[in-house]
């Protein structure tokens, strides 16, 4: 019967999120799927770009190292992309931080050693990116997630 | 001080029983004068409900569809040119007004998610007649945010930021926005069950649903009978060292009446798909730039200047104040020299912690496309804003003109 009960249990709990920004590549599927969008995928030398088309329109990019990690991720779109599934683990953070140092409405720049997230644009028009500066691969400048 | 979080509840009028009136007009003998609409209201930046700066203010009149005497009339409404549609806190509605319900094509109960670019706000679609002047918007879709008695937020809704459901993280009793499109949403919408944007809300939990146009929030200006092609807000110039308070007027209609033609200003056209235009600064350009009341500040570049570190923390803290300018250009070939300023927004602040209009802030805008043109551009300017596929002073919108 105790097996029962956790089978049942571990049925109902929700799957945790699954962290893309700092995740491994596997998790890109994981986004694509709760995304629901297409997927591209571009590979160069040093990275390779995840491209996740959204219904709304908006495109989701991710950037995985040689490693497999994700690195950055990027937006651009009619709509805000689901940050809690794209930002994966450092979510939370993001909202802590951008309550936290709010003077106003308007673009979003947060920088701090363990991630970089930049939200601009408005209704209709979104555009950012994230990323971990440490994750970030020998010789990839943040420029070139985008 | 944090302005972001000090915290005053400003008061709501409440004057119900005040919508019927206005109008007026004709009466007279025998001359046939058309009827005068008053299509001005006033506009005040101030401390507003929740003590943030550079927040541009009006009130709206809401009233219980096909009632004339079920009204009341909110005050420090943000109003916002980057977004669409009417949007107050369910805390500052009176219960009295029983706004009904929208529902959607299933006979599910109807909400709606926004998600700004800096949080989100999520509520009830509800059905009201809006006044603003003598202009009137019937039986308008609009959001009643942070409404007792709402399911749970979705995940896919709460997904973009930070939760801004009450007066103190909102910043205002609500927002009315007058951007370049009809709609907030638009054909995506009609065709798709988006998350985040609105969501169906039967008792088993919400689901995006897709919405007619007619079901989305509108721009409440389209709905006018007259006046109904764009909106002018004009605001007064201010000093350097800022102002506790500025006073300006929004008017509704551009070339409809003596008040507000276009007269000389200059017409930029938009991309009809983002509202965004160019602007040129330093010899480079930036193509998704826009104009946008709702912003507190003009937020360009990364690094231009130093950051600040007390109150003004987001902001841009120059050394010394920056005295700058940049060119927009229109899709239609325009282009408009403009001025601005960045200065010290600490020492704005700790010199004058009682003043809440600044014309000089300026901050980080990570894109590197993009200048967004906030508050400050608008002091001192009569910025008109034209809806998308309305002809406005012989040009039609979407577009901006100042």
């Amino acid at each position: 019967m105790r097996l029962v009960a956790l089978a049942l249990a571990m049925s109902v709990v929700p799957l945790p999120a699954v962290a893309a920004l700092g995740g491994d590549e596997p998790t890109v599927q994981a986004d694509q799927a709760q995304i629901r969008g297409t997927l591209r995928v571009s590979r160069t030398a040093r990275f390779s770009v995840h491209e996740i088309q959204a219904p709304s329109g908006t495109a989701v990019r991710e950037y995985v190292s040689p490693a497999g990690k994700v690195f950055g991720v990027a937006w651009q779109g009619p709509a805000m992309p689901d940050l809690r599934q794209v930002l994966g683990e450092h979510f939370d953070r993001y909202v802590e931080l951008v309550r936290s140092r709010r003077t106003g409405r308007g673009p979003v720049s947060i920088e701090e050693p363990g991630l970089v997230v930049q939200s601009s644009g408005h209704m209709r028009a979104f555009v950012g990116k994230a990323y971990v500066p440490g994750l970030l691969p020998q010789g990839v400048a943040a420029e070139e997630i985008k | 001080m944090n302005r972001w979080f000090a915290f005053a509840l400003a008061g709501v009028f409440l004057s119900l029983g005040g919508c019927g009136g206005g109008g007026g007009g004709g009466g007279g003998s025998g001359t046939v004068t058309p009827p005068t609409i008053q299509n001005t209201q006033p506009l005040i930046v101030d401390a507003g409900p929740a003590n943030y700066v550079n927040i541009l203010f009006t009130s709206v009149t809401v009233c219980a569809p096909g009632a004339s005497t079920n009204c009341q009339t909110i005050d420090h409404i943000q109003v916002d040119t980057g977004s669409t549609g009417l949007r107050i806190m369910g805390s500052v509605l009176s219960p009295a007004l029983a706004l009904p319900q929208a529902i959607d094509a299933n006979g599910n109960p109807l909400y709606n998610c926004v998600q700004f670019v800096d949080g989100y706000s999520w509520g009830s679609v509800r059905t009201a007649d809006v006044r603003f002047a003598d202009e009137r918007a019937s039986s308008m879709p609009i959001q009643v945010i942070g409404d007792t008695g709402n399911p749970a937020i979705p995940t896919s809704c709460s997904s973009s930021g930070p939760p801004e459901n009450t007066v103190a993280t909102f910043g205002a009793n609500g927002i009315l926005g007058l951007g370049l499109f009809q709609y907030d949403c638009g054909s995506a919408c009609v065709t798709s069950a988006l998350p985040g944007t609105y969501y169906g809300c039967p008792s088993s939990g919400c689901r995006p649903v897709a919405v007619s146009l007619a079901q989305q929030l509108p721009n409440p200006v389209s709905l006018f009978a007259t006046d109904n092609n764009g909106v002018i807000i004009d605001l007064p110039a201010v000093p350097a060292i800022g102002a506790a308070t500025v006073s300006g007027t929004l008017i509704f209609g551009i070339g409809t009446q003596a008040n507000n033609s276009l007269g000389n200003a200059t017409v930029f056209k938009v991309d009809p798909n983002t509202g965004n235009l160019r602007t040129v600064f330093n010899n480079q350009a930036y193509d998704n730039s826009y104009v946008d009341a709702g912003s507190t500040a003009i937020f360009f570049g990364t690094g231009f200047y130093g950051g600040c570190s007390g109150a003004a923390l987001g902001l841009y803290c120059p050394a010394s104040t920056q005295n700058l300018s940049a060119s927009l250009r229109g899709a239609n070939g325009t282009s408009g020299a403009i001025s601005f300023s960045v200065a010290n927004a600490d020492l704005l602040f700790a010199n004058n912690p009682a003043f809440n209009v600044f014309n000089n802030l300026g901050a980080p805008n990570s894109d590197a496309t993009s200048f967004d043109w906030g508050l400050p551009f608008f002091l001192g300017r009569r910025v008109y804003t034209a809806l998308e596929g309305r002809t406005a002073g012989g040009s039609t919108g979407p577009f901006v003109a100042f």
